[in-house]
């Protein structure tokens, strides 16, 4: 992200409180956003897709070539669970939020563990009707990239 | 003989004129089939209908006489197998048009009825099957740019209806939100009366793996699904979509299903190089 500078008039000192409300309103709201976002639909469909691409033979090619594109390991459903543990919630988040240039505090993910692997979401990241997901490593390295 | 009659009404003559006007009855022709997509040579009822038929109790004179205009050369012609009567049963073996040519009251029309042929092996799945709706994905994707950079890339969307009457189907070409959104299809699928919406389409011109743009995987996406759902919701009745891809793979799914086994009820479809799909019905 950039910042954009602009030539500020001068303003009425009522104008200004205001604006500095205003301001300062979405940081309060920001900083009461859980690392991981409660679950919900998004949780139970994120999960789903990936335990079928996770868990599908090597004969099922569809499978296969998105668990390529997603970064995930072959595995069992076992291995496969919704994250909800405060420390790894934040780790996730901290990651997916630096990929995208964003303010850790201002997004709330899915966390889904597939074995040593970890696919994040921000489901109200959106480009066009995909939303962004990304995988990473044991140690929050990004693996990949991926729309869902 | 008595006196002449002086009555006031032997004294005067009577004179007028009055106007006849008519209208020339005008009637209309309509054409149908019993089925539209062959799957190889198969007998057709076609059936045309005049309205009106009768006017004051006599009937509007008519006649009738069916003609093949076949898209390519060969499979006879069946319209020889029709007499000049509404019904006409015949056996068509390759794709073209009956014209059911109608003079009625002295007016003449003619109702074309469109017959396709699939030459390719049958895929269970009767839109797949129909020659009309793979030639119009292939259209759509030749619309959405695939060889451009990700910004001139469009998803191509569309709408396949089948006529309530007729059953014949109906594709609706729709509009895309941004012509230059290579990752959002159309929001709105308009209900057309008389016609029942069947199956949604659209383009993934991404190609998969192209880390350029991030909507780069196999479809459907989650919002796929979810539009799906809203659909069949709307419209009361299951509804199925389907996305081409730019290395010709095809995946399909129907409304209905739980959100945690949405993967698992895609079907993938391959295209071959003669423009036939198969399916993919590994596990």
């Amino acid at each position: 992200m950039t910042k954009r500078g602009h030539a500020r008039p001068a303003l009425s000192s009522g104008v200004a409180a205001c604006i500095a409300l205003f301001w300062a309103f979405p940081s309060a709201l920001a900083a009461q956003l859980p690392a991981c976002r409660p679950a919900d639909s998004n949780t139970v469909a994120f999960l789903g897709d990936l335990t079928y691409f996770a868990t599908a033979p090597s004969s099922n090619s569809y499978a296969a070539e998105n668990r390529a594109l997603k970064g995930l390991p072959a595995t069992d459903s076992a291995q496969i669970v919704a994250v909800s543990d405060s420390t790894t919630c934040s780790q996730a988040r901290a990651a997916y939020a630096t990929v995208l240039g964003l303010n850790p505090s201002s997004v709330s993910v899915i966390v889904i563990r597939i074995a040593n692997r970890y696919a994040v979401v921000d489901p109200t990241a959106h480009v066009g009707e995909w939303k962004l997901a990304k995988t990473f490593d044991s140690a929050f390295v990004k693996v990949k990239d991926f729309a869902w | 003989m008595g006196p002449i009659s002086n009555d006031p009404e032997n004294q005067s003559s009577y004179s007028g004129s009055f106007t006849v006007s008519y209208t020339r009855v005008s009637g209309s022709g309509s054409a149908r089939a019993d089925k539209y997509v062959l799957q190889g040579p198969e007998e057709v009822t076609f059936t045309a209908s005049i309205s009106p038929i009768m006017v004051g109790g006599v009937q509007v004179p008519h006649s009738i006489r069916w003609r093949w205009v076949a898209d390519e050369a060969g499979g006879g012609n069946p319209a020889q197998d029709c007499g000049p009567w509404l019904v006409c049963t015949t056996t068509i073996s390759v794709s073209g048009t009956m014209f059911a040519d109608f003079v009625i009251n002295g007016e003449s029309s003619s109702v074309p009825v469109r017959i396709v042929v699939n030459h390719c092996p049958p895929t269970g799945d009767p839109w797949l099957d129909n020659p009309n709706f793979r030639n119009q994905l292939d259209a759509d994707m030749t619309q959405s740019h695939s060889e451009a950079s990700p910004s001139g890339r469009t998803e191509v969307p569309g709408a396949w209806y089948t006529n309530d009457t007729t059953g014949e189907p109906l594709y609706r070409p729709l509009t895309t939100i941004s012509p230059t959104d290579n990752c959002q299809n159309t929001a709105s699928y308009p209900a057309i009366p008389g016609y029942t919406f069947r199956r949604a389409t659209h383009t993934h011109p991404n190609a998969i793996g192209d880390t350029t743009t991030p909507c780069n995987g196999f479809g459907p996406s989650g919002a796929d699904f979810d539009a799906l759902e809203q659909l069949a919701a709307f419209h009361n009745h299951p509804i199925s979509m389907c996305e081409p891809h730019t290395d010709g793979r095809l995946t399909c799914h129907p409304s209905g299903v739980p959100v945690d086994a949405r993967p698992a009820s895609v079907q993938k479809y391959a295209k071959q190089t003669n423009g036939c799909f198969i399916k993919d019905s590994t596990p």
